[in-house]
């Protein structure tokens, strides 16, 4: 039951991750016959994301042990040609570790709750018992907008309409159980690999100038936060920022203002960093007598760098934040609407558009090299005998004779679906945390909070995602982060746990007095447990990081393999790639020219094509072969 | 042609505009793209190749006090080895789903789209079923009746169109427009809330203007 | 190859563009033909509106073709049922949208749709303001949203509160904005005004605004619209009109109020007693303006020296009638004139309250100094907050910065040099005060070698007989100002940078002129001196003017008192 496709191309792209997906979109773009394989049902491979049902089934596939590889039927090859069979190697993801928070099913009644029965996944043992509390015992809050209410769920008590009404538009308090949620699985985005764009980052500068940027919808990070004294901080980072922010004293408003100006004005670098070359950008920052406060946004927040980072590296990475201010919104970055996943394919629709042809769930089996061993004819796919120019290939399909400097760097992978904000605010956020390295811990952590309105989750939900540098395990990794930021002790709905800031001495003391405080953190100095967000779901993972190694050593001269998702906050790393792999393979075409907009298309035969519509008719012949392109003008 | 075109109004005001994003679906060579091609450009071509770079046109239709602009997304093939990627009806709020009323197996894939728009797109989309190749009634193997049925038990407008003899194709567009909720725009194009397309309009700004 | 796709290129794109503006541009005349036929015609009809709505469309500031608009409207009035009326207008709210979508700076549209508001029977205001929000949050920065914003608010009777949180929230999205901004300062003294009268609005408020503008300022001392607020902010109280000066002989009568104003355009009037009798006659403002400080009676009998020489004499001011100040006039000896004086007030007389707040600002902006110490608004500001707070303790520190001023702000160093100068005379005027300023005969007033660019305040010295201004860097543009001297009768203007007397206001009581070392170089630059008929000697030697032989008899000319001798 196999498609008969086509068998001769220009290029095909095995993989549709998104430096494969770039590149298929550029080769398309110019007139070049593509095809674009997947073996996967959907398309991005690690850097899909998935609604919760499609993330459980890709967990599902994740876990079997790797199939054994068919053997390729080498009768298939031509003579003089050899078969190499295709990898998996950095397709698979490591360490997944899934678990539940929540009971399976919440009755609507308080007695219910205890019959429900507690599941978890596989995992480490649950610390679930400590947190049950009976029926009564007990105690639900109520959030009003402002006003916190607490109440005994055994009273019954409802709150008065209006707080109702503004409970369900908070919708905060619901209580979630895990068939609740998978029921709402539609819902979600979660994404294997989430990545921002910088505003002014060369993404978002494709996407305009190809004009493939009408294919996606964006919402602005509306701010940005760093762990700071023990707590949460939003980082005055535009000017309007700045200027509103209550956490740095005016004098401190002027000394960020002006190391920000200073950073930005390249001109004078030289003399600015002069003698900071070889010194770090903590270094440079001290040398300007900020205060601590101001060191910390600008070096963890603003530049995202270490203490180990150096001067002009530092000042790199603050000029591609501020240079991203203010083009749209108050950040400097953008989420993908429906999550990342949707940005590979939206390259992977333009490269269709462009006459490009799709398939997923087929293979690329093995890959046809003749018999030098220099040049690859094309790919064996199932039962057909594909050939090509060229060949692109994701990472995780190569042969691992391609890949024989392997990398041994990874990603640690965290995904939270939490039921508040790590920082609630009165809108709905979508937030930016580069987690500082903490006590010793040696990598920072990127945190990314969105919510209902990027299309990530349920109304009155988030998801949390970490993500750093792999040293052990995910788990282990991003361990102190989460217990920073998130409650991980199982809840069954019913333990009081007050959200508000902790204005109201009021609240503030029943929460002293009440038993429920399973960690005691208040005595930490530390925000008590009860108001961080309590988490219903959480995926650990490792990843491979493919970013750093050479993949043209051990490669027939036309494959060109594409790394997995990388550390960086950006896409910029793949950009980057697909432009040097479409370079190498047309150095003579234009990268990705901006696609006609539905004004500019006229089909032939329809008036107002030109006068010169019947001379042409020879020139649109050429055309044809390049496939589509702006006709050329006569003069 | 009547409903093509300039956008006045009774007494030339230009009324509200709104916009909305319309994407067609259906099995390949059901004549989607025909649809299109005859509805923005009033062209049809008996041999259509598929639509190469065309897969994205706008038209605008003109009701009593409204502009609606369609967004007509095509599917550039991509349905073909069903691998149509899901970004493709993300944010629709109308689909025409077509059959060629020639061929019953379009048809059944017809009703695997409407579930798969069901499952997969805004609970408020608008969907229209398409039973085209009208003018070769007498090659006709899906009934009219069947698929009115199907479509009433659906909630969808349906309307047997021919994009060679123009039948019903502007008609089927307006019946989609008249049903699109018009919500209040002030200024015209249609982002909703906070979302944003990056325009290139938006690069006059000058960089990094926090500082200066 | 049927239906296969191309794109047009940038050539055909452009001769399809042109040919589609040259069929607009067609169109374009017809319609402003047509329209003006029909409305020539008396003819309104839908097909008026349909044209001009597409006339505007391509140019919507076409003030005419809006007129004509709104003609049909008003006819329509009284051919259709209210409901249809409403409608009518209705419709045009899009068609002014659209309008100003191609230019958001439209007069014409902005006018047009305040106007089919307050025509409508039933107004949406809510929706308006609605659009005003949008509008702003697409350019906060224009003006004319701004008024119509205003417009509305009037019209919706939208509370001043909200209008408050509105500007508040506009200010910390973008403070760069003198609209909203200027909107606060408009907003804020109706919402907190100041019941003791002292600042612009109530002290709490006004702690917290200069607050405020502080963010602003720290975080972009470069930026104006903060500054300019904070100026609003620090503006001295209301200071009330004040009768300062008044003489009285028999052959000049003048008063002297504190502030330039117009007597007759502000129900002002001035009266003269005297033995508590009202003298008639009229006051006619001095100099060559409307409004003045000095105003000159003109009784109707001449007022006889015999008059002044028992009983009270006193100058009342009034304003719709009701007496707002007085002056009671000391008698010099019988029978040659009264005068009266009250002490110059330049002291900004704030609360002990806001001076605190005041120099709490003033630390601070000295720190914002050290770590900028080359803006310009910063050591303006310095200047200006120590001027509120103590002007003498801080003089020579106000002088220093302005003289830091001149050199970064070269480009505006006249303003500064008028800045001090005006200082100057303001300390100048103090301590004359001290020494006696106030007796008409005392010797001389000598406001000479300060380098004043500029003259300010010199009603003060109405009543002078000598006033010295030697050695300073007064030009032409000054002169006007001498306008107050009306009692002078030696003026010393020596080592000055004047090229001409252009500009000489005419003063009655002047003898003598010593116009030393100027730079006055023909003869035809003096002819203003016939302003001055009662001169009897002029100083000119230092000019190159001096060396002109006709020089003596041109003077003599026009000054039939000049004595020979005293031509130097």
């Amino acid at each position: 039951m196999e498609d008969d496709l086509p068998t001769e191309y220009d290029v095909i792209v095995v993989g549709t991750g998104m430096t494969e997906s770039i590149v298929a979109a550029a080769a398309s773009r110019i007139g070049k016959k593509v095809l674009h394989l997947d073996s996967n049902e959907y398309y991005g491979g690690l850097w899909a994301s998935f609604n919760f049902d499609g993330l459980q089934k890709w967990m599902e596939e994740c876990r079997q042990p790797n199939k054994p590889s068919e053997t390729v039927d080498a009768s298939k090859a031509k003579e003089g040609e050899k078969l190499v069979k295709a990898g998996n190697q950095f397709s698979t993801v490591s360490n997944l570790e899934e678990k539940w928070y929540i009971l399976e099913e919440v009755a609507d009644s308080p007695e219910g709750q205890l019959s429900s029965k507690i599941t978890q996944t596989e995992g480490e043992e649950h610390p679930a018992s400590k947190a049950a509390v009976g029926p009564g015992e007990g105690a639900a809050s109520s959030l009003g907008g402002e006003s916190e209410k607490l109440e005994k769920e055994g009273n019954c008590e409802k709150p008065d309409s209006d707080e109702a009404k503004d409970n369900s538009v908070l919708n905060q308090r619901e209580n979630w159980s895990q068939n609740k949620l998978k029921k709402e699985y539609r819902k979600f985005n979660l994404d294997l690999a989430p990545k921002l764009l910088f505003a002014r980052g060369s993404l978002v500068e494709l996407l305009i100038s190809s004009n493939i940027a009408r294919y996606a919808e964006f919402r602005s990070v509306t701010r940005v936060l760093t762990w700071i004294n023990g707590r949460l901080e939003p980082v005055p980072c535009s000017r309007a920022d700045v200027f509103s922010t209550q956490n740095v004293s005016v004098p401190e408003k002027r000394m960020l203002m002006k190391l920000l100006s200073s950073c930005l004005e390249n001109e004078d670098a030289n003399k600015e960093f002069e003698g900071f070359e070889d010194k770090t950008f903590v270094e440079y920052l001290k040398s300007k007598k900020l205060t601590s406060n101001l060191m910390h946004y600008v070096l963890y927040a603003i530049a995202m760098a270490t203490e180990n980072t150096l001067c002009m590296d530092g000042v790199n990475r603050t000029q591609r934040f501020l240079n991203s201010l203010g083009r749209y919104g108050n950040t400097p970055f953008l989420w993908p609407m429906y999550g990342s996943g949707e940005i590979p394919q939206c390259f992977c629709r333009l490269c269709a558009v462009f006459g490009g042809l799709y398939h997923l769930k087929r293979a690329a089996d093995a890959i046809i090299i003749d018999a030098n061993g220099e040049k690859c004819i094309g790919i064996m796919s199932g039962q057909q005998h594909l050939e090509t120019a060229n060949l692109v290939m994701g990472v995780g399909y190569a042969p691992p004779d391609f890949v024989k400097t392997a990398p041994s760097g990874g990603l640690s992978r965290g995904i939270f679906v939490t039921d508040r904000s790590i920082l609630p605010s009165d809108k709905e956020s979508l937030t930016l945390l580069q987690f500082p390295p903490l006590d010793g811990a040696r990598e920072p952590v990127t945190v990314i909070e969105v919510g209902h309105t990027t299309n990530a989750c349920p109304k009155g939900l988030y998801v949390v995602h970490m993500t750093c540098k792999q040293q052990t395990t995910a788990h282990e990794d991003l361990k102190a982060v989460v217990e920073h930021l998130l409650h991980v002790e199982f809840s069954d709905g019913t333990v009081a746990r007050i959200d508000t800031d902790i204005k109201s001495t009021q609240t503030a003391h029943q929460e002293g007095s009440s038993a429920e405080n399973p960690e005691g953190a208040d005595a930490s100095g530390e925000r008590p447990a009860a108001l961080k967000p309590q988490v219903l779901w959480s995926l650990f993972f490792n990843c491979p990081e493919t970013s750093q190694c050479d993949f043209s050593a051990d490669v027939p001269s036309n494959v060109f393999l594409c790394s997995g998702p990388d550390l960086d906050l950006d896409f910029e790393f793949s950009v980057k790639q697909a432009k040097e792999i479409f370079t190498k393979m047309y150095p003579e075409s234009e990268f990705l020219p901006r696609a006609p907009d539905p004004e500019e298309i006229v089909l032939e035969g329809e008036e107002g094509s030109g006068e010169g519509a019947e001379q042409k008719e020879g020139e649109e012949q050429g055309d044809a072969q390049e496939g589509p392109k702006e006709a050329q003008s006569e003069e | 042609m009547a409903n093509r075109g300039g956008a006045q109004r009774p007494n030339g005001g230009p009324g509200k505009i709104c916009q909305f994003k319309l994407v067609l679906l259906g099995e390949s060579a059901v004549g989607k793209s025909s649809l299109v091609l005859r509805f923005v450009k009033g062209q049809f071509h008996e041999y259509q190749e598929s639509t190469i770079g065309a897969a994205f046109l706008t038209q605008t239709v003109c009701l009593e006090d409204t502009t609606v602009k369609f967004e007509i997304w095509d599917t550039a093939g991509q349905e073909r080895y069903h691998s149509l990627a899901p970004m493709y009806y993300r944010g629709a709020q109308a689909a025409i789903v077509v059959y060629d009323i020639t061929n019953q197996d379009t048809f059944g894939r017809a009703k695997t789209w409407v579930k798969e728009l069901q499952r997969q797109a805004s609970p408020n989309i608008v969907i229209a079923l398409a039973g085209n190749k009208a003018d070769l009634a007498n090659k006709r193997v899906v009934e009219y009746d069947e698929a009115q049925a199907y479509a009433e038990e659906n909630g969808l407008l349906f309307m047997e169109t021919s994009a060679k003899t123009a039948m019903n194709v502007n008609e089927i567009f307006l019946a989609i427009a008249k049903k699109l909720p018009k919500n209040e725009q002030v200024s015209g194009a249609g982002s909703s809330g906070q979302t944003r397309r990056l325009v290139e309009s938006e690069q006059q700004k000058a960089p990094g203007n926090c500082c200066k | 190859m049927h239906g296969r796709v191309k794109t047009r290129s940038t050539a055909e794109q452009q001769e399809v563009k042109r040919k589609e503006r040259e069929k607009k541009v067609k169109l374009y005349k017809a319609g402003v033909e047509k329209l003006f036929q029909k409305r020539d015609g008396n003819c309104f009809d839908n097909e008026v509106l349909e044209i001009s709505a597409q006339l505007l469309c391509a140019n919507p500031d076409i003030y005419t073709v809006w007129n004509i608009r709104r003609q049909v409207i008003l006819y329509f009035k009284t051919e259709k049922s209210s409901e249809d009326f409403q409608l009518l207008l209705e419709n045009e709210l899009p068609l002014t949208e659209q309008c100003l979508r191609a230019n958001p700076k439209s007069y014409c549209a902005w006018h047009h749709r305040s106007w089919v508001l307050d025509t409508m029977p039933v107004p949406n205001w809510k929706r308006e303001l609605a659009l005003c929000n949008k509008y702003l949050e697409l350019d906060e920065r224009n003006f004319h949203t701004w008024d119509y914003r205003r417009y509305i608010v009037t019209r919706a009777q939208v509370p001043a509160e909200d209008e408050f949180i509105f500007s508040t929230q506009k200010i910390s999205t973008n403070f760069s904005n003198y609209s909203s901004w200027h909107y606060r300062s408009r907003l804020l003294p109706s919402l907190f005004p100041d019941p003791l009268n002292k600042r612009p609005i109530r002290e709490d408020k006004h702690k917290e605004e200069l607050s405020l503008v502080q963010n602003a300022t720290f975080t972009d001392p470069n930026d104006q619209s903060a500054w300019f607020y904070q100026r609003w902010l620090l503006g001295r109280a209301h200071q009330s009109l004040l009768l300062v000066q008044a003489f009285v002989s028999e052959q000049l009568t003048f008063a002297v109020l504190n502030k330039s104003v117009r007597l007759d355009k502000s129900n002002l009037s001035l009266q003269l007693f005297i033995s508590n009798n009202p003298i008639k006659g009229s006051w006619k403002p001095c100099g060559c303006n409307v409004d003045s400080h000095v105003w000159i009676f003109v009784p109707e009998n001449q007022i006889s020296s015999g008059s002044l020489t028992s009983g009270s004499l006193e100058v009342t001011l009034h304003h719709q009638n009701k007496q707002i100040d007085q002056l009671n006039l000391h008698i010099k000896g019988p029978g040659v004139e009264a005068w009266g004086s009250k002490k110059p007030q330049f002291d900004a007389q704030f609360s002990q309250g806001l001076t605190s707040v005041l120099e709490t600002e003033l630390d601070s902006y000295h720190q914002l100094l050290d770590l900028e110490p080359d803006s310009k608004w910063t050591l303006l500001t310095i200047v200006l907050l120590m001027q509120a707070i103590d002007r003498h303790l801080y003089k020579d520190d106000t002088m220093q910065k302005i003289g830091q001023l001149k050199k970064i702000d070269s480009l505006r160093s006249g303003y500064y040099e008028d800045l001090r100068s005006r200082y100057e005379i303001e300390y100048f005027l103090d301590n004359q005060e001290k020494d006696g300023l106030s007796h008409p005969a005392c010797v001389e007033v000598k406001l000479s070698g300060y380098n004043l660019s500029a003259l300010y305040h010199l009603h003060y010295l109405s009543l002078m007989q000598q006033v010295n201004l030697s050695c300073n860097q007064l030009t032409d543009r000054s002169l006007p100002q001498l306008h107050a001297l009306q009692c002078c009768q030696v003026l010393i203007l020596d080592e000055n940078l004047l090229e001409s007397l252009n500009g000489m206001p005419s003063l009655t009581s002047l003898l003598s002129l010593s116009l030393k070392n100027n730079r006055i170089s023909t003869k035809d630059n003096l002819k203003h001196l016939v302003m001055c008929q009662n001169l009897n000697s002029v100083h000119l030697s230092g000019n190159t003017v001096a060396n002109d032989a006709d020089l003596e008899v041109y003077l003599k000319g026009l000054l039939p008192k000049l004595k020979t001798e005293e031509v130097i």
